[in-house]
């Protein structure tokens, strides 16, 4: 896999919001990964809770990546759309991808209708079908919208080509992954960055090729709107997957252009009251205990080939693997020494946390064995990992902070 | 120690419950090798303290053909001597993903305990709950608490908690090559078991040239005399003990330890049709003979294959060596199966079939000279080469085996080292 880096940018390093509330699926992981490999450090969590009150405004950038759209617009509401147009009005950069690119297209449905900020139309929207097209669909390749149905005409890689003059590191065309993004027709409402342009032999087709290329060819696949001070930004495929470099760099470089909004960031909870080492370095091995109960049972359930459907989206165990594996390859840093600056109280909590998932995990594991549903288990279990891994990542992302800032002291 | 290596050693202090972490020294990687060579230094170094070492070889884990090898190293109750016993199958491999190189067990605990070792961290757990029940059911109960069936566990019986001298550790559900009585020392320590998982990777100095080796190596060994021959039934011809066409009605399948060309152990299946070859109802319908001597020994008692594998499976419920076992029944006049397995409580006796040197008789002397064969098994125990595969291919050479050690760690072991530490294990 390529690799990023970029360590000279890291003075720039602007509050970054990245959405893990309500409906938010595992995708925001990977904007985790690309943003620590460029050397932004500035990284907050924000879950549906966290927006309403008041975590907004503290960022310059609000990260929401896939997931369950209608989960998230539910968890949102009024209030939250209302939140989230004060954000972008007053300078904020708005980048969606995947689920968080069709939150603010134009919908009639009940919550999504709080969000419509560009009103440009989705072309993967079955009203766009004949009548013998909507019958071809699969379950796999659509999901309930409302009296309609969002359908998926091709997953993995589709050739993009920038438009309107702009570029990727001066290429025209990159390849990009899409899992169920939009593509929306082009409007005087949102401005073309990028079309789909084709596809490549990793291009898995859902349907016959010539319904894909006619829903996807020259459509948008990453637009962008001014509104008020701030932008938003929508991809359909997910740029921020850490496998397509050219993409990464191309939304980093996004962010980059971002000026600062309204502040610099809080860095006072950085410096307050750095824990002793040792008694820090015994919670951490505490935690890493039950990190790796979790992983060790989360491992056990492998051979397990079904999923778990949670709200409209389905869920493997693979994906509770990414969760822990996004932990359990960051405590060697966590371990290595330094200051942490960190309350007990919260690595209390997140152990925990852990606790309670490995517990869940052990059920599952037992249920499966004996031919149990469960989907009840499930449906606890990713918002905990959603939860305990934002805090993990506060803390690490924290101490990555201090020492970046003492280094440059 | 920074290639092939967690570069940790965990000491665990059974009196205390108490677990400390120490670096592995590339120093004495460079003078020990690994394997046997640094289970005997830190025997040495904890001698007072009546220790245990569980360790692996330098390569085990790897690519390299046959790298399956986790040993047992301790003071024997059969022959008072240390001692070394292989753990292999799936053993072996995953001690050493588990974040130690080297275990280091010593002092007893009041209490009932087990050890917990994964993903670098060795725990003392409470098990009482687990104290009195067969290997079987440890095995089971461990492995459903924990959630994963790849749990590697390293268990007594009650054999073990009762303090017999042919107690055995087991691996998982099976016997293992402990031919010491290391089992009545787990018993001692109220030790039931040691459960090892763990994810962790190897660092390797120089990949590409490893991998190239490994694959040149194992292409060499694949067009050896054992081509396309596996199980117990091909053991015991090389021995001169063919007993293939009386165990064959009963065989289901052959089983290969961790990357290891020949297949050394062989599934009988007891309660199924050893025909069936869809998935079985039963949850354990057979069982996977993997030492060739316990079955040779109830053969001698001129019991059926069946009954034989069926004493076997019960000898690794118990957690007995199959070996000693047979052998006091035929002292005994002890031929029928019953008679046998209600013997299995209180079994005394001496043996004769001790193994006399470091290196436990599990691995059969097929030809070799016991001076070739002792050679060939120290060198097996310090690469972490499977031992009864390390007889089977002389052309898996011992420059072979410090090319690829070098090309692993980058430390530039020679023939002249390799000498030296054996010269030093075999005192």
């Amino acid at each position: 896999m390529p690799s990023i880096s970029n360590r000279n940018q890291s003075s720039f390093d602007p509050p970054i919001g990245i959405y893990t509330g309500s409906g938010a699926s595992h995708s925001w992981l990977w904007f985790v990964e690309i943003l620590e490999r460029m050397g932004f450090y500035n990284i907050h969590f924000v879950d549906d809770r966290g927006l309403l009150a008041s975590a907004l405004d503290s960022l310059d950038v609000l990260l929401m990546s896939g997931g369950d759209t209608f989960a998230i617009a539910k968890g949102l509401g009024t209030e939250g759309s209302l939140k989230l147009r004060h954000f972008i009005e007053e300078g904020g950069l708005y980048i969606g991808t995947c689920a968080g690119a069709y939150l603010p297209l134009r919908s009639s449905m009940e919550f999504l209708n709080q969000f419509n900020f560009i009103q440009a139309k989705i072309a993967n929207i079955s009203r766009r079908l004949s009548e013998p097209e909507r019958h071809s669909f699969q379950q796999v390749a659509c999901s309930s919208y409302g009296c309609e149905f969002i359908f998926h005409v091709a997953r993995e890689e589709v050739v993009v080509e920038m438009a309107n003059g702009y570029h990727a590191n001066g290429k025209k065309e990159m390849i990009a992954p899409l899992y169920g993004g939009p593509s929306i027709y082009p409007s005087e409402d949102i401005e073309s960055i990028a079309i789909y342009k084709g596809f490549t032999k990793k291009t898995k087709f859902l349907v016959e090729k010539a319904l894909a290329q006619k829903t996807l060819i020259g459509n948008i696949a990453v637009g962008k709107k001014e509104m008020g001070k701030g932008h938003l930004y929508i991809f359909g495929p997910h740029f921020e997957h850490p496998h397509f470099l050219p993409c990464n760099l191309f939304l980093i470089e996004v962010i980059r252009k971002k000026h600062g909004r309204r502040h610099s960031p809080n860095q006072k909870d950085v410096y307050e009251d750095p824990v002793k080492e040792e008694v820090v370095r015994n919670y951490i091995r505490d935690l890493k205990r039950e990190v790796s109960h979790s992983r060790i049972a989360a491992s056990g359930m492998t051979d397990f080939m079904g999923s778990w459907q949670i709200g409209n989206k389905y869920y493997d165990p693979e994906k509770i693997q990414v969760f822990i594996e996004t932990l359990w390859k960051r405590f060697t840093y966590l371990e290595s020494g330094g200051e942490v600056a960190v309350d007990l109280q919260d690595l209390d909590e997140m152990i925990g946390q852990m606790q309670g998932i490995t517990d869940v995990l052990r059920k599952m594991k037992k249920g499966i064995d004996r031919g149990e549903a469960t989907d009840g288990l499930a449906e606890g279990l990713f918002p905990s990992l959603k939860k305990v891994t934002s805090h993990f990542l506060t803390v690490y992302f924290n101490k990555k902070r201090l020492e970046s800032i003492m280094s440059q002291a | 120690m920074e290639y092939l290596s967690s570069n940790k050693i965990a000491i665990i202090d059974l009196g205390a419950s108490k677990t400390i972490q120490k670096e592995l020294d590339e120093d004495l990687v460079k003078e020990k090798i690994g394997g046997a060579g640094i289970t005997t230094a830190l025997y040495e170094e904890y001698r007072d303290e009546d220790p245990i070492v569980l360790g692996t070889g330098l390569l085990t884990g790897t690519l390299a053909p046959a790298s399956a090898l986790g040993m047992v190293t301790a003071k024997s109750p059969v022959t008072g001597k240390i001692c070394h016993a292989p753990f292999t199958l799936y053993g072996g491999v995953e001690l050493k993903y588990c974040g130690f190189d080297y275990v280091v067990i010593k002092g007893s605990s009041p209490k009932p305990v087990y050890l917990w070792i994964h993903d670098g961290i060795a725990d003392v757990n409470d098990g009482k709950e687990i104290w009195g029940k067969d290997v079987w059911i440890s095995t089971d109960m461990i492995r459903e608490v924990m959630g994963d069936p790849l749990i590697q566990i390293l268990a007594i019986g009650k054999a073990g908690e009762s303090e017999s001298d042919f107690a055995q550790v087991c691996i998982n559900y099976w016997a293992s090559g402990d031919r010491w009585g290391f089992g009545k020392l787990f018993g001692q320590k109220k030790l039931k078991l040691v459960a090892m998982r763990g994810m962790s990777l190897l660092e390797i100095a120089d990949p590409e040239g490893f991998v190239r080796k490994c694959k040149e190596f194992l292409s060499t060994i694949k067009s050896g005399p054992y081509a396309g021959k596996g199980g117990i039934g091909e053991l015991s011809a090389a021995m001169g003990e063919d007993i293939r066409q009386w165990l064959e009605p009963i065989i289901h399948r052959h089983l290969s330890c961790f990357n290891t060309p020949f297949p050394t152990n062989t599934f009988v299946f007891l309660d199924e049709d050893p025909k069936l070859l869809k998935e079985t109802e039963k949850k354990e319908p057979g069982f996977l003979i993997t030492d060739v001597h316990g079955l040779l020994g109830y053969k001698k008692l001129g019991l059926s294959a069946a009954e034989a594998c069926d004493l076997l499976r019960d000898c690794a419920k118990y957690g007995i060596d199959a070996v000693a076992v047979a052998e006091l029944s035929q002292k005994a006049g002890k031929k029928k199966p019953d008679e046998i397995k209600k013997s299995l409580s209180g079994l005394k006796g001496s043996l004769e079939s001790v193994g006399k040197g470091k290196f436990s008789p599990w691995a059969p002397s097929f030809t070799l000279s016991s001076d070739e064969w002792e050679r060939r098994q120290a060198v097996a125990y310090l690469f972490g080469i499977h031992p009864i595969y390390a007889l089977m291919s002389p052309e898996f050479s011992e420059e072979k085996l410090i090319e690829l050690a070098n090309l692993g760690t980058g430390l530039g072991f020679t023939s002249e080292t390799l000498d030296k530490v054996i010269i030093d294990i075999l005192k």
